[in-house]
């Protein structure tokens, strides 16, 4: 059984070397959940898992992105104090000017998904690392309300791939920089189970079929989802034309396994996660990209 | 409000918020004949029924004061 490591912050200032065995250390890593920089959360498992579900979906800086669904391989830690063989002198013992910083290696996704993690280039970020066994890492901090709460370190991000290299297989390199109070903030580290597993959101656009008439798929890889969601997708809140305004009617026929919109000479896309949720549509969100179907 | 029928292999979603705002009352039988139009092979009857109900929902005072004033 796994149980949560207590934060240290409160804790004395001797050393206590001889403790009871602890079952957790971080696993081999699932992932991670990247959030807003001033994203935070209760430190109460059951409020922290509630929050965690309604962020993939949340608006503006409230929303989470994140990569848990195996994507990960490994993960190599760098960073530290400057080493002799990187710069040919270093120091005769630990100074700490460095700041830590990890690569992820994420073997799945492809294009797909280095496409939409570059999105995250240069960022600054919090990260909070899970482990396969659930267990979230992150660190504790007072809000301005001196409320204690839990968030991930704070870092900046900055997303490069792997080629192919014919003996090497191609991979996206996920590169985690921590910041500066990153050693505060890991001797405050504090761990919180997650409930169940959270995955993010797959991006998904219209695609015209003939006058009047679309499918429905993922932006990215293309795939046709319109058979998947099939009758869930004839609602007429679920789209919007550019002047803000959804169809009078749409339509889903089983039979082609296509949308009709009316009026058919508009511009559409496909609403936002929360709407799309609320509509039994888990897990997707249109993009912010019309399509004319005139 | 959005409300769904199915009428044979085609599931409707109207949007009444939608349809007040591209339609007057009297237009009843234009949207028919578009929504006929944009969905060939749809069966009529049943699909004139829908929309009756459809315009009440999307006109519920105009249309109760336009059958008061037929009769």
């Amino acid at each position: 059984m796994i149980y949560p490591i207590k934060t240290n912050c409160k804790s004395e200032e001797k050393v206590y070397t001889k403790t009871g065995q602890c079952a957790a250390f971080e696993n081999r890593p699932a992932g991670f959940i990247i959030t807003d920089e001033s994203k935070e959360f209760s430190l109460v498992e059951e409020t922290f898992n509630t929050e965690i579900q309604s962020g993939v979906t949340a608006a503006g800086g409230n929303r989470i992105y994140p990569l848990l669904s195996g994507q990960v391989t490994d993960y190599q830690v760098n960073g530290g104090d400057v080493k002799t063989s990187q710069e040919g002198f270093g120091p005769e013992e630990p100074v700490g000017l460095n700041n830590k910083s990890v690569v992820y290696i994420i073997n799945k996704g492809g294009l797909c998904l280095y496409r939409e993690l570059k999105k995250l280039n240069g960022r600054t970020v919090r990260v909070i690392p899970v482990d396969i066994n659930g267990i979230a890492f992150g660190t504790v901090k007072s809000n301005v309300a001196g409320v204690d709460k839990f968030c991930g370190f704070q870092a900046t991000i900055w997303v490069t791939r792997r080629e192919n290299t014919g003996s090497q297989q191609g991979a996206i390199l996920f590169s985690v920089y921590f910041g500066s109070n990153y050693e505060n903030e890991d001797s405050n580290f504090t761990t919180l189970q997650l409930a169940k597993l959270v995955e993010g959101l797959t991006g998904i656009a219209l695609k015209k079929t003939t006058s009047g008439k679309a499918k429905v798929i993922s932006a990215c890889s293309g795939d046709d989802l319109t058979e998947t969601f099939g009758a869930d997708l004839a609602v007429a809140g679920l789209y919007v034309n550019s002047a803000g305004t959804a169809p009078s009617s749409v339509s889903y026929n089983t039979a082609t396994q296509d949308l009709s919109f009316t009026p058919s000479s508009a511009s559409y896309k496909l609403a936002d996660a929360q709407t799309l949720t609320a509509a039994g549509l888990e897990g997707v969100e249109g993009i912010n990209e019309y399509v004319n179907l005139a | 409000m959005n409300s769904q029928y199915t009428i044979g292999a085609i599931t409707f979603g109207f949007s009444a918020e939608s349809i007040r705002q591209r339609y007057k009352v009297s237009d009843k039988e234009a949207f028919t004949r578009e929504i006929l139009t944009d969905n060939p092979g749809v069966d009529e009857k049943p699909l004139k029924k829908t929309i009756d109900k459809v315009w009440r929902e999307a006109f519920p005072k105009q249309d109760a004061n336009e059958e008061e004033g037929a009769e």
